[in-house]
């Protein structure tokens, strides 16, 4: 099985260039931390397309009563979880069934790395609708390292011929030039407090 | 001093007023949703062929205190250097500054440099919000200002929430500069 990694964003991305009507299909892969997955994804959601989110346990569900819940949701995506209880057998007939899950969400499978594998073994058919649109999330890479917070302390330090001291010094004695560089200055150097 | 002088640092004082009480009234949300609006935003712009690339180049630095730093391209802008690009050749970096107390965002500062081709007549043009002081000069330095090409030259500009600053320079401002 093969997957890409990708950050929720990009995830929603697809969901958003999704025709409009078309059921559309897309697997996660990986340890389900399910609130901090579900609330990124709601977040995003609601950003990037406005739409809602949908969340079904499948644990005890069967495959006539999964198409039935699908059924009755009007969400604009629809993530399930929970597969890790379902047999070889209910993968099978969630198969033979594929077409009853077309009901114009997306739909988002979220799975352990050995059920997905199950999955995916005994469901070929919708193996072959989630084409490449199987993911492990990524963390969201926007978060500034520790070297993008040197490098611009650096070009500061180069640019204005003065050390972090100096700056937190000017801070602490309201003496420091309110330009936006040196708020940013303090923020980089976690020292933000200083700023009034 | 000239009356008329003393005019206009009345008004000066009068446009501050303004800026203050928007940015005390204007709340954001909370930094990681705004950073996310930017970022569609962003997106938004490539997708429709406004800007050849940006989301990639956004980054955030969230304070345990609530401040937040987002960044797009370097601090300080040098040739060369990865930054927003226009079709156009000009170039775009910005920072912005937030303080949160967790459900909201409050403007602290931002900047907005919009580095230009040198056939198109001037440099750059660089949108600033500074940081709040206790004791400046509005009529020379208002809080809010746009430099033309100039770092000594502040013209006074409306505060805006960053995004829609963005947006008038994606679509007013940088279209003037295309050859």
């Amino acid at each position: 099985m093969t997957s890409n990694s990708a950050p929720i964003f990009e995830i929603v991305r697809l969901i958003d260039l999704q025709p409009t009507g078309e059921t559309g299909f897309c697997m996660l892969v990986g340890p389900l931390a399910k609130l901090h997955l579900i609330q990124e994804l709601q977040e995003e959601l609601s950003i990037q397309i406005e739409g809602s989110l949908a969340v079904i346990d499948v644990k005890g569900e069967t495959v006539l009563s999964l198409v039935e819940q699908l059924r009755t949701k009007s969400e604009a995506v629809i993530l399930m979880y929970g597969f890790d209880s379902w047999n070889d057998g209910v993968f099978a007939s969630l198969d033979i069934n594929r077409s009853m899950l077309e009901n114009g969400s997306f739909l988002v499978f979220s799975l352990d790395l050995r059920t997905a594998g199950r999955f995916l073994d005994n469901a070929p058919n919708i193996r072959s609708f989630l084409g490449a649109n199987i993911f492990t999330v990524a963390p969201d890479p926007s978060a500034m390292s520790a070297n993008e917070i040197a490098d611009r302390l650096a070009q500061l330090r180069n640019y204005y011929k003065l050390s972090d001291a100096e700056i937190i010094h000017q801070a602490a004695n309201r003496s420091l030039a309110p330009d936006p560089h040196f708020i940013e200055w303090l923020v980089l150097l976690e020292r933000s407090d200083l700023a009034r | 001093m000239p009356a008329e002088f003393l005019d206009s640092s009345r008004a000066a004082k009068g446009l501050e007023t303004r800026t203050e009480a928007y940015l005390t009234q204007t709340l954001l949300p909370p930094p990681r949703e705004y950073f996310a609006k930017i970022r569609i935003y962003l997106q938004r712009m490539t997708d429709t062929k406004r800007t050849t690339n940006g989301v990639h180049l956004l980054s955030q630095l969230n304070l345990e205190n609530g401040d937040s730093q987002i960044n797009a391209g370097p601090t300080i802008f040098k040739e060369p250097c990865e930054s927003i690009r226009f079709r156009s050749g000009a170039q775009l970096s910005f920072g912005i500054t937030l303080r949160s107390d967790g459900r909201n965002a409050r403007l602290l500062s931002y900047r907005f440099y919009l580095s230009l081709l040198p056939a198109s007549g001037l440099r750059f043009v660089r949108i600033d919000l500074n940081a709040p002081k206790d004791d400046y000069d509005p009529l020379h330095v208002p809080r809010c200002h746009l430099h033309p090409g100039f770092e000594g030259i502040h013209i006074p500009f409306p505060v805006m929430e960053p995004i829609a600053v963005l947006d008038r320079i994606v679509h007013v401002v940088e279209p003037h500069f295309v050859p």
